[in-house]
């Protein structure tokens, strides 16, 4: 019986083919939407973690308590704070750990000056922990004392072509000082807030400052090494250390803890309005094709067919349409963020503007399978719940009424 | 206007007067030596008029100046009207920024690294008289005076390429001209209308042009050299007296 009801519904859905695409089209658009929206809200959450991880912060970060709360040079690890915590922390395996100092300070060409953070970097180990090699551009990856690396950024800025001079002007424990510097190469960053950071010799950084030591250990991890645990070990195995601090992630970009702090639950509002945009064009729909068959609806009582089986046609049509809408949909979106998974999207015309926030400038959507189910569950309960009325009114047919009505 | 404030800080620490010595005929340093000399100065006071001419827009400043030695200074502001009795405080490296209607603020040490670096180390140079510590200096005679050439040395924290000096001959400079690493004319100071007070030479107006037409004119009124002034007339305190007294 089921089977002839849903071959009569086929064939009802198939008497108006426009109306019934556009139908499908609603709530394709509907969980397309939808799928695209979490795909990219995780794909930024993630890129930002990636870019940062990969190319700047490193897995995690050692540094003090005291830095961690007011990061001055004058903070920094001591040598033998660092010794201490290298100890400490010579089980967990790192693909490379990178000292650094840095201190904010300014950079100067002839043409002009700007505010910049200096990272001093020991260079051989910045390349294993964060690839800065590969990102160089123009010229050469920093090599020796007296060289400086800059972002094709600042040096477009400020007017600084390869290999001139410039004077780096850096905040120390005692008041400030300002060296020449060579520019050696120009990186290209895949986020915006390197871009104004001057990368120098740990040694230059170090005499600049007047600090020995180092401000941060970035670590990074092998690939597939779970961060959190490494941490949380991490933590463990300084918590004898006084003063000296474990960083990860969250810790050292306080805006992506803001940002991912309950992005699911931000996003119910728009699921919620999307859902019932595509519900109501359902609904309105189905209704107006069952207005439209009042008096066919009435001749096919009339002759015995019962107002159950009648009701339950209306509610399969319903239900073939959005399930046609829902998979083609779903698949149009899934090849979309596949697409943006592999490619990314280039969002460079937004950070540009909003400067250094972490976000990086290409962003990779994520696709996870957990998408379908939102998309699924909310389109396919609305447009079933907007077919109930429809449905419900078949059910209440009386025969003669309705044929006279049509 | 920071900036521009700390920029006559720097001139003010420059046009302390010039001794009129003369020697016979002195090598490239010398000459250097002599300028540098006569911008020692122990203490100034005066009034000075500045026209910041940017994209063709002129804005006309009026500040009242007090240095002592190279530590202290005062700036107060007369016009324009809607900053009156505003003024900057330097004591050493501290920087401070008082305004009748917020009280002090003291300004980030880098303030003045700011000032300092933005004016062109080779002011503050000319100003320390460590200007040969980071050139080469070579000299030519010239009909009225010396033509100076500097080199900065390669690890110098000088961003230029190259700078000249106009001097006369009786040390005074006329004209100071900024050359980028690359052989381009980023910028020049000339130095006019020269009086004489006491025994002092020195240029009440100063015109610095950069590339693009921007210009920064000063002119000094009414400059007092040598007077005596009281270490602790430099504080706070004074910027409350004059809210006072107005």
């Amino acid at each position: 019986m089921n089977g002839t009801i849903s071959r009569i519904a086929w064939r009802n859905l198939w008497r108006h083919p426009q109306r019934t695409i556009l139908m499908i089209a609603t709530v394709a658009v509907g969980s397309l939407v939808i799928l695209i929206l979490f795909g990219l809200t995780d794909g930024v959450v993630g890129s930002m973690t990636a870019t940062q991880v990969d190319w700047n912060q490193g897995d995690f970060q050692v540094r003090t308590q005291a830095y961690a709360e007011d990061p001055l040079s004058e903070h920094a690890l001591t040598p033998s704070q660092i010794s201490t915590a290298l100890e400490a922390l010579s089980g967990i395996e790192a693909e490379a750990i990178a000292l650094r100092m840095e201190t904010a300070g300014m950079v100067r060409s002839a043409y002009g000056t700007d505010g910049i953070m200096i990272r001093g970097i020991d260079p051989l180990n910045e390349a294993g922990a964060t690839s800065l090699d590969q990102i160089v551009v123009k010229g050469e990856y920093l090599g020796n004392t007296g060289q400086v690396l800059l972002s094709t950024a600042l040096a477009e800025n400020l007017d600084i072509r390869l290999g001139e001079k410039v004077v780096l002007l850096a905040i120390g424990a005692e008041g400030t000082d300002s060296r020449a510097f060579r520019v050696a190469g120009l990186f290209q960053p895949p986020m915006t807030d390197l871009e104004q950071t001057a990368m120098i010799t740990l040694e230059d950084a170090r005499s600049m400052t007047g600090m020995e030591g180092a401000t941060s250990l970035a670590f990074a991890l092998p690939q597939g090494t779970s961060t959190h645990r490494t941490v949380e070990r991490a933590r463990e195995l300084l918590a004898s250390q006084p003063g000296i601090a474990v960083a990860d992630y969250f810790d050292l970009n306080p805006f992506a803890r803001f940002m991912i702090s309950g992005s699911t639950i931000k996003m119910i509002p728009f699921v919620v309005m999307i859902s019932l945009m595509a519900g109501f064009g359902v609904a309105n729909t189905t209704f107006y094709s069952v207005l439209e068959r009042t008096r066919e609806f009435g001749v096919m009582t009339a002759v015995g067919m019962s107002r159950k089986l009648l009701s339950r046609m209306v509610l399969i049509e319903s239900i073939m349409v959005a399930a046609i809408g829902f998979v083609s949909g779903g698949g149009l979106g899934y090849l979309g963020l596949f697409y943006l998974s592999r490619n990314g999207w280039d969002i460079s015309f937004v950070t540009d503007m909003v400067g250094s926030i972490g976000f990086p400038r290409v962003i990779y959507a994520s696709t996870s399978g957990w998408y379908w189910l939102a998309a699924l569950s909310v389109v396919v309960f609305t447009a079933l719940t907007a077919a109930w009325y429809p449905a419900r009114r078949v059910n209440r047919l009386e025969p003669v009424t309705a044929i006279r009505e049509g | 206007m920071t900036r521009t404030v700390l920029l006559v800080l720097l001139f003010t620490s420059l046009i302390s007067g010039v001794a009129l010595a003369q020697d016979a005929s002195p090598s490239a340093q010398e000459i250097l030596d002599r300028v540098n000399e006569t911008w020692q100065g122990d203490s100034f006071h005066g009034i000075i008029g500045l026209d910041i001419i940017l994209s063709g827009q002129t804005k006309s400043h009026k500040l009242e100046v007090w240095t002592l030695g190279e530590e202290l200074a005062l700036i107060r502001i007369l016009e324009p009207e809607i900053d009156l009795n505003s003024g900057y405080l330097q004591l050493g490296d501290e920087l401070w920024f008082y305004s009748p209607d917020v009280g002090s603020i003291k300004l980030p040490s880098i303030a003045l690294g700011d000032a300092v670096f933005g004016a062109g180390p080779s002011l503050e140079d000319l100003s320390r008289g460590t200007l040969s510590d980071d050139y080469d200096v070579a000299a030519e005679n010239t009909e009225t005076g010396f033509f100076l050439t500097l080199i900065p040395h390669p690890d110098a924290p000088v961003v230029y390429g190259k700078l000249e000096i106009w001097v006369t001959s009786d040390f005074v400079m006329e004209r100071l001209q900024y050359f980028d690493q690359r052989g381009e004319k980023l910028q020049t100071a000339v130095f006019s209308d020269v009086i004489v007070v006491g025994d002092r030479k020195f240029a009440t107006t100063i015109v610095i042009e950069d590339a693009f037409g921007d210009r920064t004119i000063q002119r000094i009124e009414a400059p007092q050299f040598d007077l005596v002034l009281d270490a602790m007339f430099f504080r706070l305190e004074t910027f409350e007296a004059w809210g006072e007294g107005s």
